[in-house]
């Protein structure tokens, strides 16, 4: 009772004592600023699996070797073994064993690896790359695991299309679990 | 699940009765060692007594003799931008930890975020696609609950090694850790800017410079997920995600976004690194899975525990906490036998829906080599497995979600270590 007394009195001075007697009714507040088109695609840079969300542009693993070995290989290494001491995974390479794995191993989607090389690498010269350079490392991490050719051009039509191993050996709990679970 | 009879002859867990009577020897005892009746009183009045106090400051500490009450901080090296912090478990007691102990995985270090000029955007899917600020968040109606959230890969050394590494307590579960969040309901945010009918996912991102992301399904958006303001009754601490992050009960830190920026409303998960490989599971057959979000029922005896040591035989009170993505804790059951005989542990109110539960039990130490574990059940009936049936789901060194039972064994010198 008294707890509702109080805001009762502050309402009743901003002359609104009405909305109080309906409090069940009040709507909570919608203050969110609708932003433009131009600036949704400039926030908006998930890639998914489909291609949706890729730039224009395109690149080759020819062209991506000479990046890689600029900006990427100093931490990852010339052949994409990484350096897991310091918690640098391995783009490239065969498991030794079932949970020791690498990019081109683990990953279901090529995209992906568009997508996280964007946002996040190389970790000291961040957001730098050019749609060009993103495509031609992506080659380059996916010729490094024997999945595309030096020269196979990758842009929005065909880095969907590159299939990974891991899309046969790779699976969703949630979806598993899903009905047993779902909220 | 089976409740064996206690043996007597063989556990030292105490009875009420028992336990009682055990307390009154203990006093007794200390009544008689106290000094020679005539001598000169040796207890003098403390100098806390004699001089007066300080004057308080604007935001407390911890006590200066507490200093040892620290996480074990790993820190960035010139590759690597991953870092754990861990929650010194084993020195904590109840249901929240402290916000400066609270554990942290970071993959891009901790960003310095000025509140007035971050915002959170809603989009995708949308009739609408919205921003809002600190400020305007701060009016909504705020909800919130006590909460675990724990790393998919804390106790990774379980499932990581073939034999128990020789880790404490806290290296093993510190990645654990329970905090009151407030915020504002996610689906208030999601429905303001008009959800497309269609729409099943959401991506959500953060502002650090690894600008993180992960796909969420809309029912758990829509369920009990917050973007949460305040942890433990104060804004966001840096490292928690200030000034706002997302807070999904029960589900694997990583998908609770800190820093976060963005929420693009879709029909589709987007694989992205962290649920390609590095928060995925490996399981038996060589297969990978993936989006396993929830975290399963799980305990462990904090007192005693690895790196600790038993000073004396006698009284010693088991206890510890046991948590669950699924619900609440339906019970703890705890063995000094290697699971041969459990007794029901007490658990402690308040006992709340995926929030950390502590639970003990009265227990004496004869001197003898024991086996103690704690074993866990959720109120959906999920029961905490033991280490040889959880590997028979997953690979040999798959490291993420380990949840099964936790052994310390205590030799007879009183020194407590990790076995499996
Ligand atoms: C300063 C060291 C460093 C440099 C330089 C660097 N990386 Fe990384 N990279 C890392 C670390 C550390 C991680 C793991 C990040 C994490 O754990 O979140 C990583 C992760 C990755 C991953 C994800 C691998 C996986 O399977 O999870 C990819 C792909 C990648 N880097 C590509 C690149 C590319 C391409 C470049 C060059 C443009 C690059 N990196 C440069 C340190 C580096």
């Amino acid at each position: 009772m008294f707890s509702r007394l109080q805001p009762a009195l502050l309402l009743i001075f901003a002359g609104t004592l009405a909305a109080i007697a309906d409090a069940g009714e009040i709507e909570p507040p919608r203050l969110g600023q609708q932003i433009s088109e131009a600036d949704v695609e400039a926030i908006g840079t998930t890639v998914f699996p489909d291609g949706s969300g890729l730039p224009q542009g395109s690149g080759t693993a020819e062209l991506g070797r000479e990046i890689y070995g600029e900006q990427c290989a100093s931490c990852h290494g010339n052949t994409g073994a990484g350096d897991m001491k310091n918690t640098v995974p391995p783009l490239a390479g065969k498991p030794k064993k079932g949970a020791d794995w690498s990019t081109g191993a683990s990953w279901p989607y090529a995209t992906a690896i568009f997508d996280y090389v964007r946002r996040a690498m190389p970790p000291r010269n961040l957001k730098q790359l050019s749609s060009d350079e993103l495509y031609s490392l992506t080659a380059y991490i996916l010729h490094m695991n024997g999945i595309v050719t030096l020269t196979q051009q990758l842009d929005q039509e065909t880095l969907p299309k590159v299939t990974m191993p891991a899309a046969g050996y790779f699976s969703s709990k949630w979806d598993k679990l899903e009905s047993r679970i779902r909220p | 699940m089976m409740k064996q009879p206690t043996s007597p002859s063989r556990s030292e867990f105490l009875s009420r009765r028992q336990f009682l009577s055990t307390g009154a020897t203990f006093l007794t005892a200390v009544s008689v060692t106290t000094g020679a009746p005539h001598a000169e009183a040796e207890i003098k009045m403390p100098d806390s007594m004699l001089y007066p106090g300080v004057a308080d400051e604007p935001y407390g500490t911890p006590s200066k003799h507490e200093e040892q009450v620290v996480r074990l901080v790993q820190g960035l090296t010139a590759k690597r931008t991953t870092t754990w912090s861990y929650s010194p478990i084993h020195r904590q007691r109840g249901i929240i930890t402290p916000s400066g102990l609270h554990f942290g995985t970071h993959h891009s270090g901790i960003p310095d975020i000025k509140p007035d000029a971050h915002r959170l955007y809603v989009h995708g899917m949308t009739q609408k696609s919205l921003s809002f600020s600190v400020a305007d968040l701060l009016r909504y109606p705020l909800t919130g609950n006590i909460r675990f959230l724990e790393c998919s890969g804390n106790s990774w050394q379980q499932g990581a090694f073939a034999k128990p590494a020789a880790k404490t307590c806290a290296e093993l579960y510190g990645l654990l850790s329970g905090s009151e969040w407030i915020g504002v309901p996610v689906r208030l945010l999601l429905s303001e800017a008009g959800i497309d009918p269609r729409a099943s996912w959401v991506i959500a991102e953060g502002s650090d410079s690894g600008s993180l992301a992960r796909s969420i399904p809309m029912s758990i958006m829509n369920n009990d997920a917050i973007v949460a303001l305040y942890q433990n009754g104060e804004r966001l601490r840096p490292a928690q995600g200030y000034p706002m992050r997302l807070l999904l009960p029960g589900i694997e830190g990583n998908m609770n976004i800190k820093w976060l920026r963005r929420l693009e409303v879709t029909d589709r998960p987007a694989f992205t690194k962290d649920e390609s490989r590095a928060y995925t599971e490996t399981l038996a057959d060589g297969s990978i899975e993936g989006f396993s979000l929830y975290m399963g029922v799980k305990s462990v005896i904090t007192h005693p525990s690895a790196g600790q040591v038993l000073p004396d035989r006698g009284y010693y009170e088991v206890s510890g906490l046991a948590w669950s993505g699924f619900g609440r804790i339906r019970s703890v059951e705890v063995s000094d036998d290697g699971g041969a005989n459990w007794r029901t542990a007490n658990l402690h109110e308040p006992v709340l829906d995926k929030a950390l539960t502590r639970f003990s039990l009265p227990w004496k130490w004869t001197g003898q080599e024991v086996r103690l574990q704690s074993r866990a059940t959720d109120e959906r009936g999920n029961v905490q497995p033991g280490r040889a049936d959880w590997r028979k789901v997953y690979h040999a060194g798959s490291v993420n979600h380990y949840n099964a039972i936790q052994t310390w064994l205590i030799d007879q010198r009183g020194t407590i270590s990790n076995v499996f």
